[in-house]
């Protein structure tokens, strides 16, 4: 019975010309953004590879010098787009797609797509998860009301609790028609394309496929709490008016207001330290370049450690020096930066939290984890990337050190020591590693969406015709 | 007997209105939102003050520092002290052009900052220059959680452009609607009262209320926000003139979908697609075409030129060199000794000769950008909303051009400590290195570290600014004029048979 | 001068005549019934004589007036009774009243207010209570006041009674019975046989918009005129 009486309100949303192209608008623009974003990282990806070739042969091929300049020469390592940044980018757009791997330094990630972005292109860069997090819920609350609140204002709904045996069934009904229209034209094709988008470009394999699935079960959860609170809602609320003040303003409350207070609210609970401090406690802690100070002290360590009293006793003094002053640094990037970057986890962590307050926040700090595009994932890119560098860096340094050179002499090699370097390759994190920050927004669209039920089914044992 | 007179229906409706409860959260809201946007942005440019004045003071430090240690490496050489490293030495001008010289272009925020984010958390505020970098400046930035970047600052533009407009919207809908969905709308009509001017009434009521508490709001949170008033009364102004004339476009739209006589659901529903249309999907389809037929030059691909071009001047290194000796009469005489140049001297020819090089593949970047800055310049006249944040942005000197004009400055900074220093290390070409050994810790070519002006921002003037936000203040006022026009004329007759 | 005049007006929608060559004319103080069944024409006559619609074709005149080419001015000199008034909830009485008299270009103070509400017979104690507990009959009676306050010349009807309770009906008929005596035209557009013969002077049957026939109310009793009206209707 069920069934049929979704047909009938699916076709009373069809019929309803404001509420119905509205819907097939946002479905249009989710299309549009999924393209734009989809094209974009196809053509960046190819790049990407492109130069990341380019930049492997240079290293390879940069010919016989010291190891020390070939760690100063390094490699320029490239972040791939992740595979769901057209579902959602994520912090994609503002976090660098590129970093020099050069020894002393762990340099910031470069090249933010939109770190010279007009402002057109700031407010005209929406995402389907934004569209559909944003948006979706003023559509859902738009097709509740036609189904609902003006059903009622006309008097159909009486007549409908009048003759029905189990007035929850209309509820359900109408609740379900809501949720499949939008899920059907928001959620299921954009996903469908994300798919035959990776299909196309040899990229499906399980951990995509199972994140796809995720992505799309956060989207269909969402509007479904969302369709239920519009019926709710809508039944709750004395007359349509009514319904539709309420259905606006948690519209606002929910997707436009909440997140931003949120965002804000973290900022202020957890501040970060500005990037100008840690600069300099990077550069006054592990300086790229020391003063002759700083050197003696080294010299006096360097022979203290090789239990010598002078220093044409120790085979390689200046790379001796260097692989000290650059495991001192690895120490240092790791206190001063790693707490830095766990900052910024505790910060997306207590956002996620705070969707509790907005299902919205839920919704887009687990859309972000689930396509791979929050911090998190970007942070092991940059784990990853720094891994190799150290090891490229010591690998160097060590080839230094184990040859004997003293003064102007300099130990050089070639491509036999350089091609042992391993290519740079990124394996993105399989799906569940790497989601810790955004655990709390899964919680919080969990509780949403059975708080959401409960509040429906509340709502509909208390019909009376 | 004739028709009411206009202003007895204004005064009734503005007596009634005054006392709707929705008024008032609706007011309450907006002005919360004004507040907690402007403390927002208040804080992080607060924060962005504060570095600023940290790298003043660690730009003083290191300048003592120098001082210090040139000063320290005056003394003789002895057994435990010797002969100090070129990098490391403040005394030789080469070393000290490369390793010592660092300066910070700062740009400070303006008194009306907290009115617009703009660019401020994505353009740096800060830059260090260094004589050798390439253009200027490294490709820096301050770190801002991407999250919150991509999620968008709630800053009292924000709440001005995209939350304002909702809550003027929702009083349209619902106050000048409840008639028609009371179904009082045919006695109404049948007085003697024709729907402009009931219509007008209410909606210039509503305004009535809206203009002083939505400006008074606005003004309110700027303090709170410790904006010093006295300081930015010409661009407040324009800033309370800009909205109200963006109130009075929004009311312009409400008045064409009004004008139909539409129950709340109905304006509400043409409000929210509106609304949606110029904030979000407008835009969009803007930001699409605007790149799909100018695409951005590849940030990765110029990595990739970088490299090339770094590697071919590192190639032709000595060419490059010898090239320029050759050029150089005082130079000339010293060719042979191209090939024994230290790093730093090398650096004063070949990152000039880099950047020659890089040029045609740097100037499209920064030609894209300054199109696609010219693209959303007009797109602001077609969409109000890009054009009020704009104008915000330009207000509160937090805007693309002001962003430009410092790292312009900066840039132009850098190449006058070039004009200052590299002749100092390019001279000492021509003087031979001593045969003996040294006795003194330091080179000692350059005894005191040089005094290096300061950077200073050369604001550009108020008027300026103002200049470049009154076209588009003035084609809001026609938009809004030319809305309501439309609007009021669909008015003629009631449509409630 | 007649108070309404319509002469040979027509108007069609969607290819059907609604309205068809209808001619009528009340005198200053006459009660005129419109009669006839759902669609036959009677409220969309009401919307053409107050402006809403534009007829096809035929003329009409309030108070001399031409309500098509100045339905504002003729709007003025015409009180209307939807079949249901609808108040502002959180208005009183006196306020509502006071509103709607100032739409009619009429500016009242609370002493008159409170006569008019009486001489609709709005009881004094409500004069100032908010009209969200007002019951239909009550509401009914502010219109009326609504409608007396405008002192025009021609007042028009549209089922007054439908809905209201026995008491609250004949309430009404009095109240259309002492405008009349002021001189207001009344034209009426109803079901209610019953009400017709005991206030209207003149009665006409409207089916399918055409005026079929068009009597005295004196020179018919209730029964003939329940007759009549079936008959009329059948034919």
């Amino acid at each position: 019975m069920i069934l049929s009486l979704v047909r009938l309100e699916l076709a009373i949303l069809r019929r309803d010309r404001r509420a119905w192209w509205s819907l097939l608008a946002l479905a249009a623009l989710v299309l549009l953004s999924f393209g734009a974003i989809a094209s974009q990282a196809h053509r960046a990806n190819a790049e990407k590879q492109a130069v990341s070739a380019a930049e492997r042969a240079r290293w390879v091929g940069q010919g016989e010098k010291d190891p020390h300049s070939a760690a100063h020469y390094s490699i320029f390592a490239f972040k791939p787009s992740p595979a769901l940044a057209p579902l959602d980018p994520g912090v994609e757009p503002f976090v660098g797609q590129s970093v020099w791997l050069e020894a002393h330094h762990q340099n910031d990630m470069l090249y933010r797509p939109q770190q010279n972005a007009s402002l057109l292109q700031r407010i005209g860069f929406a995402s389907p998860s934004a569209l559909i997090t944003g948006f979706g819920p003023l559509i859902i609350f738009l097709l509740a009301f036609t189904l609902v609140a003006q059903d009622r204002e006309r008097g159909t709904m009486r007549l409908a609790l009048g003759a029905a045996v189990h007035p929850r069934a209309i509820v359900m009904s109408k609740a379900v028609a809501v949720w499949s229209a939008a899920a059907g034209l928001l959620v299921v094709p954009v996903t469908l394309a994300a798919l035959a988008w990776a299909v196309l470009g040899g990229a499906l394999g399980a951990d995509l496929f199972w994140r796809a699935l995720v992505w799309t079960g956060i989207m269909a959860s969402y509007l479904a709490l969302l369709s239920a609170v519009g019926i709710a809602l809508s039944l709750w609320l004395g007359n349509a008016r009514l319904a539709l003040t309420g259905l606006f303003g948690l519209w606002i409350l929910f997707a436009l207001a909440l997140p931003r207070v949120a965002s804000g609210t973290v900022e202020a609970a957890r501040p970060l330290p500005s990037s100008q401090a840690v600069r300099q406690q990077l550069a006054e802690e592990a300086p790229t370049f020391w003063s002759d100070e700083q050197a003696a002290r080294n010299r006096a360590l360097l022979l203290r450690r090789h239990g010598v009293s002078r220093i044409e006793d120790i085979p390689n003094p200046r790379m001796a020096e260097l692989d000290l002053m650059e495991r001192h640094s690895h120490a240092v990037f790791d206190r001063v930066l790693g707490g830095f970057y766990a900052k910024v986890a505790s910060q997306d962590r207590l956002f996620a939290t705070l969707g509790f307050l907005s299902p919205t926040i839920a919704a887009q700090a687990a859309s972000a984890s689930a396509a791979g595009t929050d911090f998190s994932h970007h942070r092991d890119f940059i784990d990853v990337a720094e891994r190799y560098r150290r090891d490229l860096v010591n690998r160097m340094n060590s080839d230094g050190m184990a040859h004997r050179a003293h003064g102007a002499e300099r130990h050089t090699n070639d491509q036999s020591l350089w091609s042992q370097v391993p290519t740079f390759a990124y394996p993105p994190p399989a799906l569940g590693n790497g989601s810790s920050s955004a655990l709390p927004a899964y919680a919080a669209l969990l509780a949403w969406l059975v708080a959401a039920a409960i509040l429906l089914a509340i709502v509909s044992r208390r019909l009376r015709p | 007997m004739t028709a009411p007179r206009f202003v007895d229906l204004f005064a009734w409706e503005w007596r009634r209105t005054g006392r709707s409860p929705l008024l008032w959260s609706v007011f309450l809201i907006i002005a919360s939102s004004f507040v907690w946007g402007a403390v927002n942005t208040a804080a992080l440019h607060s924060a962005q003050e504060a570095a600023i004045e940290r790298a003043r003071q660690a730009e003083r430090d290191w300048e003592a520092s120098t001082r210090e240690r040139a000063r320290a490496y005056h003394a003789p050489i002895s057994a435990g002290a010797g002969e100090v490293a070129y990098w490391q030495d403040p005394t030789d001008v080469a070393g000290y052009s490369e390793y010592f010289v660092r300066r910070w272009a700062l740009k400070p925020h303006l008194a009306l900052s907290p009115l617009a984010s703009g660019v401020s958390d994505l353009a740096p505020t800060r830059l260090e220059i260094k004589l050798n970098t390439l253009f200027g400046f490294g490709d820096t930035y301050d770190f801002e959680n991407p999250r919150g970047l991509a999620l968008g600052r709630f800053d009292l533009a924000f709440a001005i452009v995209f939350l304002l407009p909702i809550g003027l919207l929702l009083l349209f809908a619902l106050l000048v609607t409840f008639e028609r969905d009371r179904g009082m709308l045919r006695l109404v009509a049948a007085q003697a009262v024709g729907p402009r001017s009931w219509t007008g009434a209410r909606v210039l009521a509503i305004l009535a209320w809206a203009i002083p508490v939505v400006l008074a709001a606005m003004t309110g949170a700027l303090v709170l926000a410790g904006v010093p008033l006295a300081q930015a009364t010409a661009p407040l102004l324009t800033a309370l003139t800009a909205t109200l004339l963006y109130m009075l476009f929004w009311t312009g739209i409400a008045l064409v979908v009004l004008a139909r006589q539409p129950g709340a659901g109905a304006a509400l529903g043409s409000f929210a697609a509106i609304w949606a249309a110029l904030t979000i999907g407008l835009p969009l389809a803007g930001s699409a075409v605007a790149g799909l037929l100018d695409p951005a030059p590849s940030a990765v691909a110029y990595v990739d030129v970088q490299r090339r071009v770094s590697d071919e001047v590192q190639a032709e290194r000595d060419l490059i060199l010898a090239r320029a000796f050759a050029a150089r009469p005082d130079l000339r005489r010293h060719s042979d000794r191209v090939g024994t140049l230290d790093y730093a001297t090398r650096l004063s020819f070949l990152i000039p000769e880099t950047e020659r090089r890089l040029t045609p593949f740097k100037a499209p970047i920064e030609a894209h950008r300054e199109r696609q800055e010219e693209i959303a310049g007009a797109a602001a006249y077609l969409l109000p909303t890009l054009g009020l944040e704009a104008a915000f942005a330009t207000l509160a000197g937090t805007d693309p051009a002001r962003q430009r004009a410092f790292e312009s400055q900066a840039r132009d900074f850098q190449l006058d400590l070039r004009r200052r220093v590299h002749p100092l290390v390019q001279r000492e070409i021509t003087r031979p290195a001593p045969a003996l050994p040294r006795t003194m810790r330091g080179r000692l070519n350059l005894p005191e570290p040089l005094t290096l002006p300061a950077f200073v921002f050369q604001e550009p003037a108020q008027s300026d600014r103002l200049a470049r936000v009154l076209p588009f203040a003035a084609w809001l006022g026609l938009l809004a004029g030319l809305a309501g026009t439309l609007g009021l004329s669909r008015m003629r007759e009631w449509r409630v048979s | 001068m007649s108070a309404l005049r319509l002469e040979e007006v027509s108007i069609s929608f969607n290819g059907g005549r609604a309205v068809d060559r209808l001619s009528l004319a009340l005198e200053p103080g006459e009660v005129y019934a419109l009669l006839g069944p759902n669609g036959a024409g009677k409220t969309t006559t009401l919307n053409m004589i107050l402006g809403f619609l534009k007829p096809d074709s035929g003329r009409i005149h309030v108070d001399g007036i031409d309500a098509v080419a100045d339905p504002l001015a003729a709007r003025a000199r015409t009180a209307y009774l939807p079949e249901t008034v609808m108040l502002h909830p959180a208005l009183t009485a006196v306020e509502n009243l006071t509103y709607f008299a100032l739409l009619a270009g009429r500016r009242i103070d609370p002493a008159t207010a409170r006569r008019l509400l009486g001489d609709a017979g709005l009881q004094e104690d409500a004069h100032q209570r908010r009209a969200s507990g007002f019951s239909k009959g009550m509401r009914q009676k502010v219109g009326v006041a609504i409608a007396l306050a405008k002192e025009a010349r021609l007042l028009l009807l549209d089922e007054p009674t439908s809905g209201l309770d026995a008491s609250a009906a004949n309430d009404l008929s009095e109240v259309i019975r002492a405008a009349s005596q002021r001189g207001l035209a009344i034209l009426m557009a109803t079901h209610d046989l019953f009400r017709v013969k005991d206030v209207a002077h003149r009665l006409g049957i409207l089916r399918s918009g055409c005026l079929v026939d068009e009597r005295d109310a004196a020179t018919i009793g209730p029964i003939e005129l329940e007759q009549l009206y079936l008959e009329r209707l059948a034919a």
